[in-house]
């Protein structure tokens, strides 16, 4: 493909991308006058009947009217028959920020017109998304988001500089991001899927001679099938981006590009402050010898939004127990013999918003969903799960998010936005395995048991975003949290494309720590009380503030007295994880007051914390002293923060 | 430049810390109890906080 036949888009602040359809350089991003950070990508290639074919293409062209996004992004469509199987067609889908952001996002489709069908000749995915050259950078950095710290019972964000020795060795990296940079260049490739590390789905590869290559590792398609222009095999979205400065920069536009250009959920980055009743919920259990869900009643719930509503909480989030049965998810009737309809006017009357606790993987063994979905019900080596109690309420079996029931699941949701008002939905307890069952969608019955078990491992957090786009595309409003406070759930990028996480339930629990306890009797939580160390457990994941804007991660601190715990709560919280629980109806009047007034000064200003990018020096680990700055500055469009240890202050 | 943001310091040992702000804030600026701000002469905020407990201390510029 020449010069002359490659497609560009419009120029913006100085960067374009530029698709020439060849094997070494099918796309790449270019810059005018005179900056030197353009990156060039070569082609996907896939396992067509057998044979490795690259994505070069014959010919290509924009093949689909240019579309606006709300973000402030549009989206470019060009493709063309591939040059070595012109029966089969490459589309290259492109998001450029209008205003200039340098993180551009992409993903493929192929489909044929002749019946080819991707293979696995070897037993495995043979699929690569891109290769590109790390040629004249001399650091190269690993930047994983799904390792589960267990000293803090939490994904954390953890790195690994990639040295000359791994390259030779040809060594894989799971990411998901990846940055390189060399002199006053810097690159980042990300890819969106989630996985707990190190079971990745997808890598990188690097080569010896500096080439890394971004490559599925299984799961990724199903052997034998047939993409269609009807139903054509869609890849991930990636991510990539090339720019003159340093390491900070990259990260300060990245982080903007997370908070302003990734989605059009646009309700899921504000920093609104939440309440949730599970901590509550906890402490009667724990603390009164009562069940998890005694507070779930109207009397309660009015009495506890009066106090959220003193505090300045803006989302009330009602947590397990609000339904009568999984599955149908309609307000219990008698927990809450009014359908919820005080609650919503109460909650109305303080311009405050309702959230709803789900677990959408189950459904009752009465619910009317289970009875229209039986065939959905997951299983794993032929056998169904056992229904279980979902907190002390009907016994439930587990439904596969890969099959026909995600269509019925994001239908309840909307129908719960339209009917209850509900604005914020906690997802909970989606472990990202479980389903190996053929005839869901994630592979039949000429498939082996681990394809498919994979597949649908694969599938669920794109079929989680599906549900998310569906509803917020109904309900502009809607906020979806995905609960990641323990192991084993398909964290990384994915989710947040859609969505936001729930990060840092009450952290490590006593077992974790080797402490011995009564698992059905005691308390299991290490990290429950008021006091200081709550707080060491749950900044540590502010390390994702970098990257990731700690808006995207809800966290729960405590407001009960002494006034030192509260102080330590509320600089916590207003870090961006902006979260309360606790008992607030037993908070003083002058508690609430306080609590209030602080909070009503943070809302002035926490748009611009939420807009800046924080830089970190130490930590505050130990529980030491630290401090931490977040000042916003226009001239860099970013936020410099601080956190140093008690030597440095 | 908004300036306007958020300091949050953190201690568990009693004492005074003292912070000089990389950016350069806006005012008006409020603090909790046992802070002092002053100003530099590049315009960057000097905050002294006092702990004797463990506990927090926080700084908003541009709130009042």
């Amino acid at each position: 493909m020449t010069e002359e036949q490659a497609w560009r888009s419009p120029e913006r602040s100085g960067m374009q991308v530029v698709c020439y359809g060849g094997d070494q350089r099918f796309w790449a991003i270019e810059y005018t006058g005179g900056n030197a950070a353009g990156w060039t990508f070569g082609s996907p290639s896939f396992e067509l009947e057998g044979r490795m074919v690259s994505g070069a293409l014959a010919t290509l062209a924009e093949t689909a009217p240019r579309r606006t996004l709300t973000c402030g992004v549009t989206e470019y469509r060009v493709g063309g028959p591939l040059r070595d199987a012109p029966g089969t067609e490459l589309h290259w889908i492109v998001r450029v920020a209008d205003g200039g952001n340098p993180v551009v996002r992409f993903r493929y489709e192929l489909a044929s017109r002749d019946g080819a069908r991707l293979t696995k000749r070897t037993g495995s995915d043979r699929l690569r998304y891109l290769s590109a050259s790390l040629d004249g950078c001399d650091l190269t950095v690993e930047r994983r988001l799904s390792e589960f710290v267990e000293p803090v019972h939490s994904y954390c964000p953890t790195e690994r500089q990639a040295d000359e020795l791994h390259f030779r060795r040809g060594e894989t990296l799971m990411g998901p991001l990846l940055t390189a940079g060399g002199g006053n260049r810097q690159l980042l490739l990300a890819y969106e899927h989630g996985s707990q590390y190190p079971d990745a789905f997808i890598q990188y590869r690097l080569r010896p001679d500096r080439t890394v290559e971004l490559e599925a590792v299984k799961g990724n398609y199903l052997d034998g099938s047939a993409p269609t222009p009807e139903r054509p095999y869609r890849t991930v979205w990636m991510q990539a981006a090339a720019i003159e400065g340093d390491e900070d920069a990259l990260a300060s536009h990245y982080r903007r590009f997370a908070l302003r250009h990734w989605s059009e959920n646009a309700e899921s980055r504000r920093p609104y402050i939440f309440y949730n009743t599970w901590n509550y919920q906890e402490r009667v259990r724990n603390e009164q010898g009562g069940k998890y869900l005694d507070p779930m009643r109207l009397k309660r719930t009015l009495l506890d939004i009066d106090a959220a509503h003193e505090l300045g909480v803006e989302v009330y989030v009602l947590d397990t127990g609000w339904y009568g049965r999984t599955g149908d998810w309609r307000a219990d009737p008698q927990r809450f013999p009014d359908d919820l309809r005080e609650v919503r006017t109460r909650l109305d009357g303080y311009g405050m918003k309702l959230g709803l606790w789900f677990n959408p993987t189950v459904a009752a063994l009465g619910s009317e969903m289970l009875a229209a979905h039986r065939d959905c019900v997951m299983s794993e080596e032929g056998r169904e799960a056992e229904p279980a109690e979902v907190w002390e309420t009907e016994a439930s079996v587990p439904l596969c998010l890969a099959s026909r029931y995600a269509d019925a699941f994001a239908g309840e949701l909307i129908r719960l936005a339209r009917d209850y008002g509900v604005r914020y939905f906690k997802w909970d307890a989606i472990a990202q395995y479980g389903c190996d069952a053929p005839g869901h969608d994630h592979g039949d019955a000429g498939h082996t048991r681990l394809e498919r078990r994979e597949s649908y491992a694969f599938q669920q957090v794109q079929a989680m975003a599906r549900i998310v786009d569906r509803l917020c595309a109904a309900c502009p409003q809607a906020i979806v949290d995905f609960d990641v406070t323990e192991g084993g759930r398909a964290m990384g990028l994915a989710f947040l494309g859609s969505g936001k996480y729930f990060l840092v339930n009450n952290g490590p629990y006593y077992f974790n720590y080797d402490v011995p306890i009564d698992r059905e009797r005691d308390n299991w939580n290490l990290f429950f009380h008021p006091g200081p160390a709550r707080g060491w457990i749950c900044r540590r994941p502010l390390a994702y503030d970098r990257w990731l804007p700690s808006t995207l991660f809800l966290a729960h601190y405590l407001p009960d007295a002494p006034r030192d715990n509260q102080l330590i709560s509320l600089a916590s919280l207003m870090l961006g994880h902006n979260g309360l629980w606790g008992d607030l109806p037993a908070l003083s009047r002058a508690d609430r007051e306080f609590i209030r007034e602080t909070l009503d000064r943070y809302k002035q200003v926490r748009d611009d914390i939420a807009d800046s990018d924080p830089v970190r020096e130490g930590g505050d680990r130990r529980g030491g002293g630290s401090a931490r700055e977040a000042v916003r500055d226009e001239r860099t469009r970013s936020r410099r923060a601080f956190l140093r240890n008690a030597r440095n202050l | 430049m908004s300036g306007r943001g958020l300091v949050a310091l953190f201690s568990a040992t009693p004492g005074t810390y003292s912070y000089a702000t990389k950016g350069k804030p806006a005012r008006p600026v409020w603090h909790t109890e046992g802070v002092r701000v002053s100003w530099d002469a590049s315009g960057r905020a000097v905050i002294e906080a006092e702990f004797s407990s463990s506990s927090a201390a926080i700084v908003l510029f541009g709130a009042q």
